[in-house]
């Protein structure tokens, strides 16, 4: 009897975990659609600076540090990009050991190394294990606004502005998740500064007049003006493009957990009902023999 | 073919577009002040400080925007708005014509 009572406790508790693993689920699957607006949304503006870029690529000679710095710089800057939040599966945790595995490369190279961190859960696990973070940043990761775009990149091009001896950097890393589709999202290490910008190949149309074309392309007030303003952005919407995937990434990634949690409550669920039936009937069965058994050694008694 | 000239018109924010379509005239707040472009305005990249942005509309109608910190590019009859920050674009009183 005691077990049975065991084994409905024990459904009654992994019914009201499946309960929340499935509204956790169903509230992922409802961001995803929120997180693919958002970057829908901001797609437009991304698009126009690039093209922009793009623009004083094609017509003028870039000689701006953001594009061009000494690679023999000592320190590099590394930015993992972290969730706030847990019951994303793997989703922080496999950050963290890229990080890890970049900051040993970039250790053997001889480099030093100043780690930026987004994310509640990646904060905190340095913070738990006393290693220095250069900057961090806390809060929706799962929909990253303009601000902490803004936040992020106006940290990390002041530190590699500054030149070498005031403790700047010379390079920029990014760790973050890629969204490849709803079941495959890919760790990956980006190089964010300096840029490098490809050129695109003058190709169809413009071939003809593009010699003489592309002088006319005016910059007000002048083109080192115009690209000090337009490169900082370009790495800001290159930094918030970065958040808008590892945000997708990370709604993905909690969605599948909990999905493979909801199906793991059901199927737990499933097997301690068996049992529990099981157990039911062991019980039935041992009173009817007992019953019987008792009845039949009374009748035996009377003949 | 009497019809006038436009151009193709793109404004974007850095959190989500805020307007396309046709326009004959477009005012920008550049930095060396207010700038005029017209169809077919020569390539121009030009940086813009705080203002008002004035689209006309291929009906007269006229529109105005609070835009703060961003730059246009003008290309193949493309002009291409991208600003930090972008009020909600409303209707100007006065027609222009």
């Amino acid at each position: 009897m005691g077990s049975q009572l065991a084994l409905k406790s024990r459904i009654a508790s992994t019914s009201s975990l499946e309960k929340i693993f499935n509204a956790q689920e169903m509230i992922a699957s409802s961001h995803i659609a929120k997180a693919r607006d958002v970057a829908l949304n901001a797609k437009p503006y991304s698009d126009a600076i690039s093209d922009a870029v793009q623009a004083l690529v094609q017509h003028t000679h870039i000689d701006h540090p953001i594009v061009k710095k000494s690679e023999n710089g000592t320190r590099v800057a590394v930015l993992a990009l972290t969730s706030d939040r847990g019951m994303a599966g793997p989703y922080t945790s496999s950050i963290i050991r890229e990080t890890e595995s970049l900051l040993a490369r970039l250790d053997e190279q001889g480099k030093q190394t100043e780690l930026y961190v987004y994310g509640r859960r990646g904060v905190s696990y340095y913070k738990y294990r006393n290693r220095d973070i250069a900057g961090t940043w806390e809060g929706n990761t799962d929909k990253p606004g303009v601000e902490v775009a803004e936040a992020i990149s106006k940290a990390l091009v002041d530190a590699y502005m500054k030149s070498d001896e005031d403790g700047g950097v010379s390079e920029l890393y990014i760790v973050f998740t890629e969204f490849i589709n709803m079941v495959v999202q890919k760790v990956r290490v980006l190089r964010m500064l300096p840029v490098e910008v490809i050129a695109d190949q003058p190709t169809k149309i413009n071939t003809d007049q593009n010699a003489e074309a592309s002088p006319l392309y005016a910059f007000e007030p002048s083109v080192d003006e115009v690209l000090d303003a337009i490169l900082p952005k370009y790495i800001q919407s290159r930094i918030h493009e970065c958040l808008l995937t590892a945000a997708a990434s990370e709604t993905a990634s909690r969605q599948n957990a909990m999905h493979t949690a909801t199906e793991n409550a059901r199927s737990l669920i499933d097997d301690l009902t068996r049992k529990l039936n099981a157990s039911r009937q062991a019980s039935i069965t041992q009173e009817l023999t007992e019953i019987i058994g008792s009845a039949d050694a009374l009748n035996k008694k009377e003949e | 073919m009497s019809e006038k000239a436009t151009m193709q018109v793109n404004i974007v924010s850095a959190a989500h577009p805020v307007w396309s379509g046709e326009a004959l005239q477009v005012t920008i707040p550049a930095s060396g002040g207010q700038m005029g472009i017209l169809p077919n305005h020569e390539p121009v990249l030009t940086l813009i400080k705080q203002g008002k942005l004035a689209v006309v509309e291929k009906d007269g109608t006229r529109h105005v925007i609070e835009v703060a910190d961003g730059f246009i590019s003008f290309d193949s009859n493309k002009l291409t708005v991208a600003v930090e920050d972008a009020g909600t674009l409303k209707r100007a009183e006065e027609n222009a014509e």
